[in-house]
């Protein structure tokens, strides 16, 4: 209790602590004074006597002082109440410089805070388990194909039924797919949904219970049972608010009534955030073995390793190749981790930031290094005093330390508020699609991590001026400052500063030089002025029957009539329908092209498939190079089948050849080649564009569709006119996916524009950071050479040679700084290789852009000091000696 | 026969200070008038010594200070003896009641 008591004492009752032996001593003075002024003596006489029978004043407060620090050579006290006084007179000296204080904390919370924010977001996507039991025994299965080189396909119905039949290492597998479905309610505009259609088995798999009701029954999982949905947490609270009655009612999706059995508990999110609803798979309505449109989650047996799993993936694959070689050829299975499934995409630019920031930290600390050094420098006289009295170096360099922790806590307190505004601003900078992103919180784990990283960074910053300082001698230090002691250390802190920012700042640079490339590059479209919107029709009001297919009828009598309203209306350069929009890659298909030697089955090449009405090419702006335009003409009934094929289709398949007239077979329908169209890209805008067909909708429907439109008013006014027009048609149907191709343009560059953005932003933070540490510590050198600086004016030097000097010596040890940079830079290079588009990694532009920016920067900050320097009036700097 | 602080033989200011604090908690200078007094100045307590010292029992863990006011509403430290302070005070004592018997018997030597 009494060490609670002192401890406290200490830390918070500092300006107490600072003036108790003054004050002890005062009342002492005062007190005597008073007998003297009783036995007749004037005031000021009796003061005169006190003071001198007190004797040498200082030296008493010295040596109480003392005392009071100093660890005495014999008679030990306990090490806490050492340390305790250490503490106070940590506080009571960094009282006494109240301005220096607050930037090494404001650069500590900075560098801390920073990590912390970085580090909050890698413990909540990265480190913590996922949410089930024995996380790590969840795989997800992927399908491959050799013969057309892919690698991570999906399973297709069959193949999943025949490995869960077949395969001795999982105790259990689910399957799953992402769709989307329309909510109508009687209360409500129809809204469209994100669900997943899930296997019956796929709480077991994950070992979730739903929190209410229960799961899908087998029977449930089968085409033709009863219609049931589960609901996912958050659908359950902001429709149902969260009441248990939800459970037995009824909800109408796509048209067909479902009986609510179940609710998932809250913070399930599986297979992803945005799932509102699950439906049973309904085995058998895309079984075809060629569709691999399903994903596969699986529980391995207890003890079975990966390498087991995926050996008989690989068998098992082997046999359905023998099995169905039409279907299979080619094709293999694999399996990885849940884990690394679910958030694999986003470790290595998360990890780059936290390398990043952990660079963010070093300077800071250099910084913080640089000044303390200088304040070690500035109390030379006290420390050699001390020392003079008998304090060992080890005294010195903890007294030191025990003030660089102070520091450190306070500033890692600190961080916490600057990391929790920081995580904010983070979470509103990544992609929307960061997975877990709602697991990022401050909790235990975080706070362990500032904590330690505080301890770490105060022995980084606190070691180097420690020993500086206990290194100090009475000879130096109480004889004159010629010389400016501790002048290595600061030009090694200089350096090793520079050194650090520059390899952020090129970092930075590459990673700039390369978002301004993608973003410059051209996706062939034109996409200002472009609306799409997704629309579904549900097929109990719109049938789509397979085998009728292409003639499904209700869907293009809607298609139709959409396309002819929407173009009547004013303000619509024109409008479209296509089965994807740009930049949302679609999927491939086998083809064939008459008159070309026969490929085995299963050996075929793919090509990305995009139905579109005629008017896609003009609302898109893609430019027809060769032949012509799809024409409402085709889309009649009895017109010829026909196809538009990009340039890159023409490159790989027709080099030397007239594309024009050709005839592509694909799904059993064979089309003739009229018109070739300009590249577009399909998968984000870092990738080739791979060669395609355009067959028109008619021939091609699909009851899941986007609908373009060009228009040169606003997009609100362009998504108010298709939802009237929609509504007009069929009020039931909802639109999903709403967005202006800008947007999708943007929000495909969402993760390289996040890595970036905050990349740069800390290369700025540590550059900023050097600068003003540079500053300090050549303040700190143009202080300490005052008087050399004033012999030297006096003997003839003009104020321009001290500048030049200065600056000089600024410049060197920036150039040394920058070398060194440059060469970290290069080591680190191949490292953000993986993150590069159209840059190589040693690119020279940004090198050469570094080093100026780097010498740039040193050199203003050593331009105040200089001027500073240039200034010193030689006589008075003579005089003070 | 004015005694100096400094020339009060070893360990004898402490003897002194732990014996006054025994009686009562006092301030620093309260603590070095009442030595004086109760010897009618024949002994003067020198600052220079007795602030030292006070920290350096201090730190032994003999007495113990806290802030308080005097009678004149001065704030002032005061120190306290501690427990392991009586015990010193009385090992202490029977060290100097040692000396003093070995002294007198040599000055009462024939």
């Amino acid at each position: 209790m009494r060490t609670l008591r002192l401890w406290l004492r200490a830390l918070f009752d500092s300006s107490v602590v600072e003036s108790e032996i003054d004050d002890e001593i005062q009342l002492h003075l005062d007190l005597r004074a008073r007998d003297y002024r009783k036995r007749g003596y004037s005031e000021k006489e009796a003061r005169d006597l006190a003071r001198r029978r007190f004797g040498d004043e200082d030296m008493v407060k010295r040596q109480c002082r003392r005392l009071l620090m100093v660890e005495r050579t014999r008679g030990g006290t306990p090490l806490m109440s050492t340390v305790i006084r250490e503490l106070r007179h940590g506080l009571r000296s960094l009282a006494k410089t109240p301005g220096t204080t607050a930037i090494i904390l404001l650069t500590l919370a900075l560098g801390i805070g920073a990590n912390t924010a970085i580090f909050s977001v890698v413990e909540g996507v990265l480190l913590r388990p996922l949410p089930y039991p024995e996380p790590d025994r969840l795989v997800t299965l992927w399908e491959n194909d050799r013969l057309r080189g892919t690698t991570q396909e999906g399973f297709s119905l069959p193949d999943y039924v025949d490995v869960r039949d077949q395969n001795h290492v999982f105790e259990s597998m689910a399957a799953f797919a992402f769709v989307t479905t329309t909510w109508t309610s009687e209360d409500e505009q129809p809204r469209r949904l994100s669900a997943a259609r899930v296997s019956a088995s796929f709480t077991d798999v994950l070992g979730v219970s739903p929190s209410l009701g229960r799961s899908f029954r087998a029977e449930e999982d089968r085409e033709g049972g009863p219609p049931v949905v589960i609901l996912g947490p958050d659908f359950f609270r902001t429709r149902f608010g969260a009441t248990a009655e939800a459970l037995g009612t009824r909800l109408v999706l796509d048209g067909l009534s479902r009986e609510i059995v179940g609710v998932m508990p809250e913070g399930f999110e599986f297979p992803s955030p945005d799932a509102a609803l699950y439906l049973p798979l309904e085995a058998g309505s895309d079984a075809a073995r060629g569709n691999h449109g399903i994903s596969v989650v699986a529980r391995v047996k207890e003890g079975v390793r990966l390498e087991e799993v995926n050996a008989q993936l690989s068998a098992l694959a082997s046999g359905l190749e023998a099995a169905y070689p039409d279907d299979n050829a080619g094709r293999g299975m694999w399996g990885e981790t849940l884990y690394q499934s679910t958030v694999g995409d986003s470790r290595r630019g998360l990890l780059l930031l936290l390398a990043a920031v952990g660079f963010v930290l070093l300077v800071a600390c250099v910084n913080v290094a640089g000044i303390l050094s200088s304040r070690a420098l500035a109390r030379a006289r006290e420390l050699a005093i001390q020392s003079a009295l008998g304090a060992s170096r080890w005294a010195l360099i903890r007294q030191q330390l025990i003030e660089s922790l102070t520091l450190s806590f306070a500033g890692g307190v600190l961080a916490l508020a600057v990391s929790a505004a920081a995580r904010r601003a983070l979470l509103a900078l990544a992609p929307s699609d960061l997975p877990r992103a709602s697991n990022v919180e401050t909790n235990g784990t975080v706070l362990v991590f500032t904590l330690a990283l505080s301890l770490i960074a105060a022995l980084v910053f606190g070691v180097l001026p420690a020993l500086a300082g206990s290194r100090v001698n009475l000879r130096g230090s109480l004889g004159s400052a010629i010389g400016a002691p501790g002048g290595r250390l600061r030009r090694a802190l200089l350096v090793g500063e520079i050194a650090l920012a520059v390899v952020l700042v090129f970092g930075a640079g590459l990673l700039i030089r390369s978002f301004v490339r993608l973003v410059h590059e051209d996706p062939g479209f034109t996409a200002t002025n472009v609306v799409a919107v997704g629309l579904s029709l549900p097929a109990s009001r719109y049938p789509q029957r397979f085998p009728e297919w292409p003639r499904w009828n209700q869907v293009r009598a809607f298609q139709t009539e959409l396309l002819r309203q929407l173009s009547d209306s004013p303000g619509a350069d024109s409008a479209a329908i296509a089965i994807n929009t740009p930049l949302d890659a679609g999927w491939t298909s086998r083809f064939t092209i008459e008159g070309r030697p026969e490929v085995a089955p299963g050996q075929e090449d793919e090509v990305r498939v995009r139905a579109v009405s005629p008017g896609y090419f003009r609302t898109v702006g893609l430019p027809i190079l060769r032949g012509r335009d799809l024409t409402d003409d085709d889309e009649r009934p009895d017109a010829p089948a026909v196809i538009v094929v990009n340039e890159a289709f023409v490159r790989r398949y027709f080099q030397d050849q007239e594309p024009l007239g050709a005839r592509v077979t694909q799904w059993e329908l064979t089309r003739e080649i009229v018109g070739v169209v300009k590249n577009e890209k399909f998968r984000g805008l870092a990738e080739e564009v791979p060669p395609a067909i355009y067959p028109t909708f008619s021939q091609a429907p699909f009851a899941e569709f986007f609908l373009l439109v060009r228009s040169k008013e606003t997009p609100e006014r362009v998504l108010d006119r298709i939802r009237d027009t929609v509504g007009r048609i069929d009020p039931e149907l909802a639109l999903g996916d709403v967005a202006t191709l800008d947007e999708r343009i943007s929000a495909s560059v969402a993760e390289p524009r996040f890595t970036m953005t905050v990349f740069a932003f800390f290369a700025a933070l540590a550059l900023g950071l050097a600068a003003v540490g540079i500053y300090g510590l050549m303040s700190q050198a143009v202080g300490l050479r005052t008087r050399e600086l004033g012999v030297r004016m006096s003997l003839g030097a003009r104020p321009k040679d001290v500048l030049a000097l200065v600056l000089g010596e600024g410049a060197r040890l920036s150039a040394l700084g920058i070398a060194i940079g440059v060469i970290l830079a290069a080591g680190v290079a191949r490292t953000f290789e993986s993150f590069l588009f159209g840059v190589e990694k040693l690119d020279p532009l940004t090198l050469a852009t570094v080093v100026a920016v780097a010498a740039v920067t040193g050199l203003l900050a050593t331009y105040l000091p200089a001027r500073r320097a240039s200034r010193i009036d030689p006589i008075r700097t003579l005089r003070q000696e | 026969m004015p005694l100096q602080g400094s020339e009060l033989l070893h360990g004898t200011l402490e003897l002194l200070v732990l014996r006054l604090l025994e009686a009562e908690p006092l301030n620093g200078y309260a603590i070095g008038r009442r030595i004086e007094e109760l010897t009618d100045d024949a002994l003067k307590v020198d600052e220079g010594s007795l602030y030292p010292a006070l920290y350096r029992m201090e730190r032994r863990g003999w007495l113990q200070s806290s802030w308080g006011t005097t009678e004149n509403n001065r704030h002032a430290k005061f120190y306290r003896i501690t427990r392991s302070g009586r015990e010193r005070l009385h090992s202490q004592r029977a060290e100097w009641a040692g000396f003093q018997t070995a002294v007198q018997k040599i000055l009462e030597s024939p």
